[in-house]
């Protein structure tokens, strides 16, 4: 995006903000349900200047780091396995078809049961919801390789397991990619859907917790907080993609045709 | 000529079949009853229509892809899975090389299934293998990098790093313009002769079939066999101009043109 493109958007921000700052400075006595952006900024550089944040952050980013990794190991090994085996498809496609629909935040409250309200609980919640678009892309990835690449690999050589790991993996990145990303974001909200239930700690249960007693300026602020930690996790995840991927010339294409699961 | 020609049983195709089951009611006939004595150190050629069957051909001689029926034998052994001594480049060089290797580790790939072979080793067979075909300086690009005569050379560098006897070229000058596509041929040309290599090459351009064999196998689409083996007695070494104003060259040419425009067209199965 260029410089003046980037300039109108961050322009327009401002003016809702200042609008918002406006129109909370006018509420009068609502104020204090709608604060206006310049104190709720106050409370989270007080809050942020105090280390308030720092402990709510990390135990999300731990729970949400664990439950995306595991994940997208589970899911790119059997999305391989299912791309390249039509025998592993025709085991799991059932399977995957049945659990891929269920909204995965409804899982919460039957895995309550099973795991309790702790750390075990909140990752198994984030590794079924940022499994599915990782696996599905995955499939779609391996699906689409050249047979081109296999040929020129078998013909000098390679035997499955090369061809699986220097072949298949690396030439349905792209598409894996694509999944990983959507997965990231629905990991987010799960992990603070999860938070939010539990009350076990984390940003959701920070955000719950600032509402159940009434300190609406650190509900904001929390919020807030929120969207830089999204914000600054998708930049981590684009700079480590565009690094892995700056062999293919079109992985935004291959963005686009990701498949949401 | 002075090469030996006339030693048989290199490279033997012995009446081999390849069926492909679309469905349960269908199944398509790719190869039908092929023959062939493919001699050591020949360059031969196989042109015939699109959708003769002149890739598969190709993929079963590579050991690629077992055939229905009859046998492929190579030095009197059996060809079941992919010999060292084959090397088979696929068609369109965008999907034969590696996209997320550079030029250097693609030449290096079939290095690395041999366990004998050190790290120093291999990337020194590449570089060697890059230089040859007049690429050294371009080792540590990516293949989106280059210009399209610039990835064939690199594909050409990647088979010979894996030092075979038969080289199995898939219309590997079609998608490059006409300037570049003479001095890959002449660049084929010289490393088939350098190398001692026997070349099987598919085409369905009748004038590069000419200019490169000695001989040149005629593919019929339906039923998909070979039709008829012309030898071509142009001499040898061959310059892209003194050669195709010939006139045993054009007569060839022409002959070969109404051979295959003879046949009918099938579509691709």
């Amino acid at each position: 995006m260029s410089i003046q493109g980037r300039g109108l958007g961050i322009g327009f921000l401002i003016v809702l903000l200042l609008a918002w700052e406006g129109a909370a400075r006018m509420s009068g006595t609502r104020a204090a349900l709608f604060p206006p952006p310049s104190i709720v900024l106050v409370t989270m550089s007080a809050m942020l200047a105090n280390g308030q944040i720092l402990h709510p952050l990390t135990e999300t980013l731990y729970r949400l780091g664990v439950g995306y990794v595991v994940a997208s190991v589970l899911a790119i090994g059997l999305g391989v396995s299912m791309g390249y085996s039509r025998t592993v498809y025709n085991l799991f496609e059932p399977l995957v078809e049945l659990t891929r629909p269920i909204p995965k935040a409804a899982l919460v409250s039957p895995l309550i049961f099973f795991l309790g309200l702790g750390d075990m609980m909140k990752v198994t919640v984030v590794v079924l919801g940022v499994f599915f678009p990782i696996l599905i892309n995955t499939i779609q990835g391996v699906r689409s390789l050249e047979p081109e690449y296999v040929q020129t690999a078998r013909t000098f050589g390679a035997g499955t397991m090369s061809i699986l790991a220097k072949i298949v993996l690396p030439a349905a990145l792209p598409q894996i990619f694509a999944g990983m990303h959507i997965g990231l974001g629905i990991g987010f909200v799960l992990v603070i859907i999860a938070e939010m239930i539990s009350a076990d700690g984390g940003l959701g249960f920070a955000i719950v917790n600032a509402q159940r007693s009434f300190k609406v300026r650190e509900m904001y602020a929390w919020v807030l907080v929120l969207a830089g930690t999204g914000y600054a996790m998708n930049g981590v995840f684009l700079t480590v993609r565009s690094r892995l991927l700056h062999w293919n010339r079109d992985y935004e294409a291959f963005e686009q045709s990701a498949i949401q699961a | 000529m002075s090469r030996a020609f006339d030693l048989p049983g290199f490279l033997t195709l012995q009446n081999v079949r390849k069926e492909f089951v679309v469905d349960r009611q269908r199944v398509v006939t790719a190869l039908d009853d092929i023959s062939v004595d493919v001699r050591e150190r020949e360059f031969l050629a196989i042109v015939g229509p699109s959708g003769c069957g002149k890739t598969t051909l190709l993929r079963v001689i590579a050991g690629l892809a077992p055939p229905t029926a009859g046998d492929v034998v190579l030095n009197g052994r059996k060809i079941a899975a992919p010999p060292a001594e084959i090397v088979y480049i696929a068609q369109q060089y965008s999907k034969s090389l590696f996209p997320w290797r550079t030029v250097l580790a693609n030449a290096e790939f079939p290095l690395e299934h041999h366990r004998e072979v050190t790290r120093a080793e291999r990337t020194a067979r590449a570089m060697q293998a890059l230089a040859r075909v007049g690429l050294p300086d371009v080792a540590d690009r990516y293949p989106w990098q280059l210009s399209g005569g610039m990835q064939q050379r690199v594909a050409i560098a990647r088979a010979l790093v894996a030092r075979p006897t038969v080289l199995l070229l898939d219309e590997p000058f079609s998608s490059v313009d006409a300037l570049t596509r003479m001095e890959l041929q002449d660049l084929m040309l010289e490393t088939w002769a350098e190398h001692a290599l026997t070349v099987v090459l598919v085409t369905h351009d009748v004038d590069e079939a000419v200019y490169l064999s000695d001989r040149v196998a005629v593919m019929t689409a339906q039923p998909a066999r070979i039709g008829e083996m012309l030898a071509i007695d142009v001499p040898r070494p061959r310059d892209q101009l003194s050669t195709r104003g010939l006139p045993r060259y054009l007569e060839l040419r022409q002959y070969l043109y109404s051979r295959v425009r003879q046949q009918p067209q099938r579509a691709r199965p």
